[in-house]
């Protein structure tokens, strides 16, 4: 990556969101809203999420992206900071006694709602330490995992070979994984 | 991670590094590297996350976390709201998937409560909503008293499904048994009656797919109920054909490796769910991802009050062993090594409580070394990490020696692992990122001449085996070898069957790599001692000896010992087998070879069908078949055909080798072939180039199929003129024939070509010269009679005629046109062209009314075999208009030459004398210019 204005989007996810990025994000969480309210609950697709998103900033003005690569990142940014902000009123409802009572077994259902949170958050926090010591191989993360692109595709987009980009996989996943154990 | 001081870049340098490192001696490699206590800390960190099982939240879809954490809020609807005849009452639970309320309805006049479940998913399309109901209908006749009941299922107003369920009161089975301080043997009956109504639910064909404590229910009077049976599957619409998995919620730390890796769910993944519970049953702790402690090391103070114990070590002693082993089978990471059933996982309690010996033993060192191999598949592994699992294996032929003495067994065992294993690393790794077997063959072969306590058998059976893998990997000098090898330690063990096996696989590593002449003699004595009692290795041998005949210019003999291989299989495997409709293919491959297309037509054809009625595979042996009847039927005529048929092979056989492998570069010869006769030159070029890159990396400098590449390059720049490269190309053909002793058609071709190719450029005395020691070796080679001397004769006589030799010219031809008679081969390219010199030499012997007779029927001739052969055909007709000439017949003589120019060939297929005469005899000076001395017109 080389994008001169990359600076944008430097800094966590929660912090420093530039106007394009809040863009992104706002369109994001309408695409979401509507999918999850389509007549009943849905599963969130996201890859199809990223990818409708991605046909429309392309078809409309107001957002030019110099690269698809500004695009996917500030999507994957985005998916990100759904997740995190989803997770921290799930933290909050439940320190505030707003989460439904259980009374129905230990419902696993509930107990692997709050694991999930708190491993949300958790990640958050050690992707910030991947990316101040390893950009790149934080933004592989990134693609990967919030935007659900390919290796390939990631491989393609940030301008480095295929073995780079599964090599910045996987120090990423030991990265994280030794940092949340 | 206190590591914000320390260069990260180093630590991940060496992370990287190390991960090349074997991980037994990863430690001592990184004291070395990196002294730093702290940084090394860091780095060992990282090689344990990443040799952590995927089930991390890292490992799983952002789809799915996402699912789980859910929702901000949580729209539930209101009490009161009705769905289907239920009214709903308060909420019981919420999670990612779905909400549970309290609910009921009156019928005849009583009110019945349930639990109702409200699905998250909505049911879109028309087939979704259909494989609901039936799903549905399915559960609801899922009776057993272990078993919640479904009451009734549906779809809400809005579409999304709701299930009504009993509704139970009591508690999850941990909870039940830690409030009630059961002990153990309570506990595992307890877990008898949970697996007895699984393994019922599986008779129906139902899997659960999430069982985990809040599903496996205790009432008050301490039934088991098992809850939400089947509602995974309910709930996973993309689960049209029963694989796919990744929508349906299952709750990590009970799900099975195959729920992770989206492979296919069984009843074996709800083995592994009841194998996670029964640990969390008697040690009281769930089991946690990555941890690999039995769980009899997972035991504390606690659990063991809770199960009414003394204290940590007493219980301990309790599950060591059988419970231990009972749990590490159930919660296997391959399915097939898990209990067949949640009925057998049952017995196998049920003897551990009556005292008797369990299935369940501890993971073999086989089971160790695939686990091993297993979870280094996806791309993860290197070269390092390979050769450990080779060496892995060994351990395990020593184990299994010691433990085991049953030959069978054992021998069955090793071949299966070693063939598995390469497998593995053939089929699954990233082409860039395997490892060369070659080089873990290697590795192999010297760890086995270490000395060992392996038996002679043993280490003979290894050894054999290792070099079947060089073999299909066509590294035949280190298959050789291995059965050298092979062969002496089985003689010395005094097993003969496996000595003379090793024997007649060293044969077929000997012919594979082009030592015909030494297979042979190798194969003379075992063929002695085999007699003709069938069996697998006569088999080979004949099939072995078949193809060194046919490399030594024997095709009768070839195919005589096919037949007799045919024969045997017939015997071994079944006349209507796959195997011996194979054993047929090759009497088909060897007529092609020998150039009998038109019997390997009628041979093939029917045995292809056959191979299809048997719903055979397509596999190698069938391309092979395929392949030569596309050559015999290429012989016989139908380029465009035989084109589509060979790229359809080249494509075949990509999918089928790894390149680089002779069968490609064999594919992709022939396609050049058929390419240079429909003259797309550049094209075949390509291919031939490509093809013999590919046969230097497989076979060396020095192999019959490089002499047949180098001689089909030559007549690629022979057909364009380029004859110094034409040149190059015959010779080094004939070189490899030289330093390998083949004497094969390919040799005598090539020279023979070399000689044509000094004719063409007027190098008369070397043309001669060539071609007669061409000649001699094809009399030597192929007796008097063969088709192929008569092209000698009839190319020897093209340059008698240069020579102005006419007399003995006229000879030649009319020698040569006899043998092609005596073969029935009056009406074919060969002829027409043989007789093409004929009438030149006795046109330039003055014998021109003999001369017009034979120019007229190779012109006959030639329109009926080569229609498209345009620049031979002006050629013969300006011939004929010369002949007319002399007969002074010049009506004649005319509408010959406006017939060789209407034919329109490219003036470049021409050659110069022809163009002039054309020029002379039309009159027209202008006529086919002449490009400019010694320029080709191609390049």
């Amino acid at each position: 990556m080389s994008s001169p204005s990359s600076s944008d989007e430097s800094g966590s996810a929660a912090d420093s969101i530039s106007p394009t990025f809040e863009a992104v994000y706002d369109r994001l969480k309408e695409l979401a809203h509507r999918q999850l309210s389509g007549g009943a609950r849905g599963t969130l697709d996201t890859t199809a999420l990223v990818h409708e998103l991605y046909l429309r900033m392309e078809g409309s003005k107001g957002l030019a992206f110099e690269r698809s690569a500004q695009f996917f990142a500030y999507a994957a940014r985005a998916m990100r900071h759904l997740l995190m902000n989803r997770a921290r009123d799930r933290l909050r409802q439940k320190a505030g006694g707003e989460w439904a009572r259980v009374t129905f077994g230990t419902s696993d259902d509930a107990a692997l709602t709050i694991a999930s949170s708190e491993q949300a958050l958790a990640m958050e926090e050690a992707l910030g330490q991947l990316e101040a010591s390893d950009a790149r191989a934080e933004r592989v993360f990134e693609l990967r995992y919030f935007a659900g692109l390919s290796a390939e595709q990631i491989a393609e987009l940030l301008g480095v070979t295929r073995r780079t980009a599964d090599r910045d996989w996987r120090y990423a996943r030991a990265f994280l994984i030794s940092a949340l154990t | 991670m206190n590591t914000s001081h320390t260069d990260r870049s180093a630590i991940r340098a060496l992370f990287e590094s190390a991960l090349d490192i074997e991980p037994g001696e990863r430690n001592e490699w990184l004291a070395f590297h990196c002294p730093d206590p702290a940084d090394r800390a860091e780095v060992e960190r990282l090689l344990l996350a990443d040799s952590s099982r995927p089930g991390h939240v890292v490992d799983q879809t952002f789809d799915r976390v996402l699912d789980a954490v859910g929702e901000a809020s949580s729209g539930a609807p209101p009490a009161g709201t009705r769905v289907g005849a239920f009214t709903l009452h308060e909420q019981l639970g919420e999670g990612g998937s779905s909400i549970v309320f309290r609910a009921s309805r009156e019928q005849d006049g009583v009110k019945q409560y349930v639990a109702l479940k409200l699905l998250r998913r909505n049911l879109y399309t028309d087939d979704e909503r259909r494989r609901f109901r039936d799903e549905r209908r399915a559960l609801s006749q899922l009776q057993h008293p272990g078993i919640a009941r479904l009451i009734e299922g549906g779809l809400t107003e809005a579409g999304s499904p709701y299930i009504a369920l009993d509704l139970i009161e009591g508690e999850s089975i941990v909870e039940h048994a830690r409030s009630r301080t059961l002990d153990l043997p309570q506990r595992l009956r307890l877990f008898v009656d949970v697996c007895r109504a699984v393994e019922a639910a599986h008779r129906a064909l139902i899997v659960h797919r999430d069982l985990k404590p809040s599903n496996v229910m205790v009432t008050p009077s301490g039934e088991v109920k098992l809850l939400d049976f089947g509602i995974a599957k309910l709930l996973d619409t993309a689960d049209a054909d029963g694989t796919q998995t990744h929508h349906a919620p299952m709750t990590p730390a009970y799900a099975a490796p195959e729920q992770f890796l989206r492979g296919q769910i069984t009843t074996a993944t709800d083995v592994y769910s009841l194998g996670v519970l029964l640990g969390e049953l008697i040690t009281g702790h769930r089991h946690e991802q990555g941890d690999s402690r039995t769980p009899s090391a997972q035991v504390d103070d606690t659990a063991a009050a809770q199960a009414q114990m003394a204290n940590a070590r007493a219980m301990r002693r309790q599950l060591r062993g059988d419970l231990d082993n009972i749990v590490l089978k159930a919660t296997a990471e391959e399915p097939e090594r898990r209990y067949a059933s949640a009925g057998a996982f049952a017995d196998d309690i049920e003897r551990h409580l009556l005292g008797e010996p369990v299935i369940a033993h501890p993971p073999s060192q086989l089971y160790r070394a695939r686990k091993f191999v297993g979870r280094h598949r996806g791309g993860v592994i290197t070269t390092t990490l390979f050769v450990l699992a080779l060496f892995a294996l060994l351990g395990l032929t020593l184990w299994q020696a010691h433990a085991a003495r049953q030959e069978a067994l054992r021998a069955n065992t090793v071949r299966d692992f070693v063939v598995g294993l390469f497998d593995t690393a053939r089929a699954h790794m990233p082409r860039d990122q395997r490892p060369t077997p070659e080089a873990l063959v290697e590795q192999a072969q010297r760890n086995l001449a270490q000395p060992t306590k392996l038996d002679a058998v043993t280490q003979a059976d290894l050894l054999r085996t290792l070099g079947e893998v060089s073999l299909s990997l066509s590294n035949f000098s280190q298959a050789e070898s291995l059965f050298g090898q092979a062969q002496i330690l089985a003689q010395t063990a005094g097993d003969e069957d496996a000595s003379r096996n090793a024997q007649v696989l060293r044969a077929d590593a000997m012919q594979r790599a082009g030592h015909a002449a030494e297979a042979v003699a190798a194969l003379n004595p075992v063929l002695v001692e085999l007699g003709a009692t069938p069996s697998v290795t006569l088999l080979r041998a004949y099939a072995v000896m078949a193809a060194a005949e046919m490399d030594l210019g024997k095709p009768d003999a070839a195919i005589a010992h096919r037949r007799d291989e045919v024969r045997i299989a017939r015997n071994v495997y079944g006349a209507d087998s796959t195997d011996a409709l194979a054993a047929a293919f090759e009497i088909g491959s060897a007529l092609v070879e020998a150039n009998r297309f038109p019997e390997a037509i009628t041979t093939l054809a029917p045995l292809l069908v056959k191979w299809h009625d048997l719903h055979a595979p397509e596999d190698d042996r069938y391309v092979d078949a395929l392949s030569n009847l596309a050559i015999a039927n290429d012989g016989v005529g139908d380029l465009a055909a035989g084109e589509a048929r060979f790229r359809e092979l080249l494509a075949l056989k990509k999918r089928i080798y790894t390149p680089p492998h002779d069968a490609i570069a064999r594919s992709m010869q022939d396609l050049a072939a058929i390419l240079q006769r429909e003259e797309r030159y550049p094209e075949a070029e390509t291919l031939l180039n490509e093809a013999l890159a590919m046969q230097r990396q497989v076979f060396g400098e020095d192999h019959r199929e490089i002499a047949v590449t180098y001689d089909t390059l030559g007549g690629l720049m022979d057909r364009q003129r380029r004859f110094p490269e034409a040149n190059a190309n015959y010779l080094a053909a004939i070189g490899v024939c030289e330093r390998t002793h083949i004497k094969q058609e390919v040799c005598t071709r090539a020279r023979n070509n070399l000689g044509m190719s000094f004719y063409r450029q007027g190098r008369l005395d070397e043309a001669k010269h060539e071609m007669s020691q061409a000649l001699a070796e094809r009399r030597a080679l192929f007796g008097n009679d063969d088709p192929t001397i008569a092209y000698s004769l009839s190319t020897l006589s093209n340059v008698a005629v240069k020579q102005n030799d006419f007399e003995l010219a006229t000879r030649l031809c009319a020698e040569a046109l006899d043998i092609l008679h005596r073969n029935g081969r009056d009406a074919t390219r060969e002829a027409a062209l043989t007789r093409n010199s004929y009438a030149q030499a006795l046109f330039k012997a003055g014998r021109n009314d003999e001369a017009l007779r034979e120019i007229d029927q190779s012109l006959t001739d030639w329109q009926r075999v080569e229609p498209e052969g345009k620049a031979r055909h002006v050629m013969m007709l300006v011939l004929k208009a010369q002949i007319l000439t002399n007969l002074n017949r010049p009506a004649d003589v005319k509408a010959a030459v406006e017939q060789a120019i209407a034919l329109k060939a490219q003036p470049s297929d021409l050659p110069a004398a022809t163009r002039q005469l054309l020029r002379t005899l039309s009159g027209d000076s202008t006529l086919y210019p002449d490009p400019g001395p010694e320029t080709p017109t191609h390049r």
